[in-house]
């Protein structure tokens, strides 16, 4: 009995320790936390007290999902106009003039024959616009998860998150570069911006 | 009769078109004041003027979260400004963190002093390049930098779609002049004293075309423009077991990139 309950207290003391080190490692993934309370992002352009849009965003890039937007609004406005372009020349020649049947007909062949034309146009142009945008989804893919990767290795915890975490940390220099070994991550201390973090560096 | 229909329609849509412009003008002329932009430029004037100077201040701004929940968060400033190429910024946020940044002429050094850790770079030229350093290369916000920096009234007023004189208004206790001013992007109001040393005593920055609409929010304590005692400020060693580290630069900001923020 009393092997039994020693062997369960072992087990929730090591579970303990496996979700407060996991729940850590989580929150330097995260971005990292100040002391107690919850971790609220510190960023964003208001941060920056600056009047023009240069200094607030200092990097902007361009948006995918804006790219998307206007090429589905070329396609439909393409395919629109060209709609409505041949409605009203119908609409006119039907009602201005008298023509005969055969002419008639000979006519509407042709007509046939060019919606069709741009109908192939329209459809080819969509086939383009669609493996361009296949190309950017896939550059942008890659591009995101470039971003992440480096995300992942800047991953950071503050001064305050990282002295809860009170661990018992080894550390190496390299190059008159301390790291500091915790929990089998590795960390160095930086500036990030005026705030001492702690970045993940493996 | 087909003709005479034409010819009317155009002369119709020319002259609606002429009344539009017309009223896009007087609208356009309506929200420029003159007043608002002769009391800021003798504002930008005055600081500009300046060789040496110093304020305290209180910052607060708004971190608008992912949930579009807005956190606002907050630090106080003094700083100290020596043109051509010297400063010196004292700040503690309000998690207690502190900060000093010191721009030496040659280097700039970041302290921390509870940490006992510093790091430095090499200053590029007069404040004005240093400072665009530090934001843009270094990424070191260094919010209302334009105050300390040369031509503050045209990177404001270019371009400036609104500039409104409010009248005057007191701020804790001070006489001030109230504006609005817009740019393409933010609208901030500016209380600025009254009478002879025109300095700002407040001043709210609304990034009008962010989700959220944030606002950065300072409240001036105190400005100094004949500072004594300043000899020193501007120099730093590193305290004797101060270790030096590294400044980290993130990846650019970008709508798909993920450079997440500082967390608290």
């Amino acid at each position: 009995m009393r092997a039994a309950s020693t062997k369960l207290m072992t087990g929730l003391m090591v579970a303990s320790v496996v979700c407060l080190l996991a729940m850590d490692f989580a929150e330097a993934r995260r971005g990292g936390g100040g002391g107690r309370g919850h971790s609220m992002s510190r960023g964003g352009p208001a941060a920056s007290g600056s009047f023009n849009r240069s200094r607030a965003r200092p990097s902007g890039g361009s948006s995918m999902s804006s790219r998307d937007r206007s090429t589905n609004r070329n396609v439909n406005r393409d395919m629109n106009r060209a709609t409505n372009r041949d409605v009203n020349r119908d609409v006119k020649r039907d009602t201005d003039r008298q023509v005969d049947q055969d002419r008639l007909d000979q006519r509407q062949d042709n007509r046939q024959d060019r919606f069709d034309q741009r109908q192939d146009n329209i459809d080819q142009r969509q086939d383009f616009r669609k493996d361009a945008y296949d190309d950017r989804k896939e550059y942008y893919d890659n591009r995101n998860e470039w971003y992440e990767d480096r995300w992942r290795a800047g991953a950071y915890l503050s001064v305050s998150s990282w002295n809860r975490m009170n661990c018992s940390y080894t550390t190496v220099r390299v190059d008159s570069i301390t790291y500091y070994d915790c929990n089998g991550v590795r960390y160095e201390r930086v500036y990030r911006g005026t705030s001492v973090t702690y970045i993940v560096v493996n | 009769m087909k003709n005479r229909n034409r010819i009317l329609a155009c002369v119709l849509a020319t002259l609606f078109a002429f009344n539009v412009q017309a009223q896009t003008d007087a609208d356009e002329a309506g929200d420029i004041d003159a007043e608002a932009l002769e009391i800021f430029k003798e504002m930008a004037d005055y600081l500009e003027a300046a060789s040496v100077f110093g304020y305290q201040a209180e910052y607060s701004y708004d971190a608008v979260q992912e949930s579009g929940l807005k956190v606002e968060f907050g630090a106080s400033r003094k700083i100290l400004v020596s043109r051509p190429d010297r400063m010196r910024v004292e700040s503690q946020r309000r998690d207690g963190m502190r900060a000093v940044m010191t721009f030496d002429g040659k280097k700039m050094w970041l302290y921390e002093p509870k940490e006992n850790v510093y790091a430095t770079a090499d200053q590029p030229g007069h404040l004005d390049e240093s400072i665009e350093h530090v934001v843009t290369g270094l990424r070191i916000k260094a919010p209302l930098a334009d105050l300390i920096e040369t031509g503050l009234y045209e990177k404001v007023t270019t371009p400036l779609t609104r500039a409104l004189y409010l009248g005057e208004t007191i701020v804790t206790g001070v006489a001030c002049e109230h504006l609005l001013m817009s740019n393409d992007y933010a609208d901030f109001q500016l209380w600025i004293t009254s009478g002879d040393q025109p300095v700002l005593k407040r001043i709210v920055i609304t990034y009008r075309e962010e989700p959220g609409q944030p606002q950065f929010r300072a409240h001036f304590l105190s400005w100094d423009m004949s500072p004594r005692d300043i000899k020193g400020q501007f120099e730093f060693e590193p305290p004797e077991g101060a270790e030096r580290i590294r400044i980290y630069v993130p990846a650019p900001v970008t709508d798909i990139g993920s450079d997440k923020g500082d967390k608290s």
